[in-house]
């Protein structure tokens, strides 16, 4: 008994189908009821956000690891060796250059004058040089830090805030215009 | 707000780069290429005669007939280092002086007595210090005997600089 009433209704199901995919206007009616649909696209595309704007501070401490910190950059990390390797051959290469023209100051033969005052100029230039570079690269690094950070920031206070600010309503069809409609609704 | 942080951050950057370059190194004023202008004043000293047996004879004794250098010892009175290039001497003509003669009264490159000892060509006289000038001189026997003969430095320094130096070469 139970099977026939199963089979009945399969048979019933099966002709309401046929009959709705052959009538155009009953298929449609059934959508033009409005059921608003919630997208959360926060969790359906997680996009991991670095740190903050905190991390300056250790950039500026370790130049790199904040702005890995707030980038995920492996590559960031060569920017310590870069900024106290420039740094501190730029000092020692200055220091040399000051013992030369010590030794340039203190030469009276017009040989060695030359000599210690050419090879002061060059150690005291390439020693600025590497200060200056690796001076600007280290604060320029922190300051990206702190802009990146400052974005992240901002970033991940907008991924928290998602789904109460975006939602996605299906709007239905109006049969007398024929048309579909889709509404999102951003809180500002 | 994020704009003017980074060209802040570029600009405090490049200020860094660039000023230790404005860095004022200290001259050394017996650089012949230093640009400075040395102050100082030379005065006569004493003559040292180096004869042709190459004995010098400290008290400017010129002897007649003889063929010497002669070492005029000039007095830098400061403050700074002088350093001499080029310039020329003479002595003034009169009775006394006739059978004098100067090899070369143009001197292209100063050399202090001082060279060949210290083994590269000194042209500076320290503050305080005497120098001597090197010249040659020949002498005839025309010169009377223990008379004077009364010479001169025009000397041209590297600041462009002329030094008049009145000296007095004896002769025995």
């Amino acid at each position: 008994m139970k099977n026939i009433f199963t089979t009945l209704i399969i048979i019933w199901a099966s002709i309401s189908t046929g009959f709705s995919q052959s009538n155009e206007f009953i298929s449609l009616q059934s959508m033009s009821e409005e059921k608003p649909i919630n997208l959360n696209l926060a969790m359906s595309d997680p996009d991991p956000i670095g740190d903050g704007k905190g991390n300056w501070k250790l950039s500026l401490a370790m130049p790199g690891f904040g702005l890995y910190n707030v980038n995920g950059n492996k590559k960031s990390l060569l920017l310590m060796p870069a900024c106290y390797g420039l740094v501190g051959v730029g000092i020692i290469t200055s220091f040399i250059g000051n013992i030369e023209h010590r030794n340039y100051l203190n030469a009276r033969d017009p040989a060695l004058i030359d000599s210690h005052l050419s090879k002061s100029i060059m150690l005291n230039t390439a020693g600025l040089f590497m200060v200056g570079s690796g001076a600007t690269l280290w604060i320029l690094q922190v300051g990206w830090t702190y802009i990146y950070g400052s974005y992240n920031d901002i970033y991940r206070e907008r991924n928290n805030n998602w789904t109460d600010k975006i939602s996605l309503s299906n709007g239905g069809y109006n049969p007398s215009t024929k048309t579909f409609s889709l509404t999102t609704s951003i809180k500002l | 707000m994020k704009k003017r942080l980074k060209i802040n951050l570029i600009v405090g950057a490049l200020l860094i780069f660039f000023c230790p370059s404005c860095k004022k190194y200290e001259v050394n004023y017996y650089d012949d290429d230093a640009q400075v202008t040395r102050n100082y004043s030379l005065t006569f000293d004493h003559v040292e005669v180096v004869d042709e047996e190459q004995t010098a004879n400290i008290n400017g004794k010129l002897d007649v007939i003889e063929v010497a250098t002669l070492n005029v010892y000039l007095k830098n009175e400061g403050p700074d280092p002088c350093l001499l290039s080029y310039g020329t001497w003479g002595y003034v003509a009169t009775a006394a002086s006739n059978g004098f003669y100067i090899y070369n009264q143009n001197i292209d490159e100063v050399k202090m007595a001082s060279s060949d000892s210290l083994g590269y060509l000194v042209q500076y006289i320290t503050p305080g210090e005497t120098e001597g000038v090197q010249v040659k001189v020949r002498t005839y026997d025309m010169l009377d005997y223990n008379s004077d003969v009364q010479c001169f430095f025009d000397l041209i320094d590297y600041d462009g600089q002329t030094h008049h130096v009145d000296f007095i070469v004896h002769i025995e």
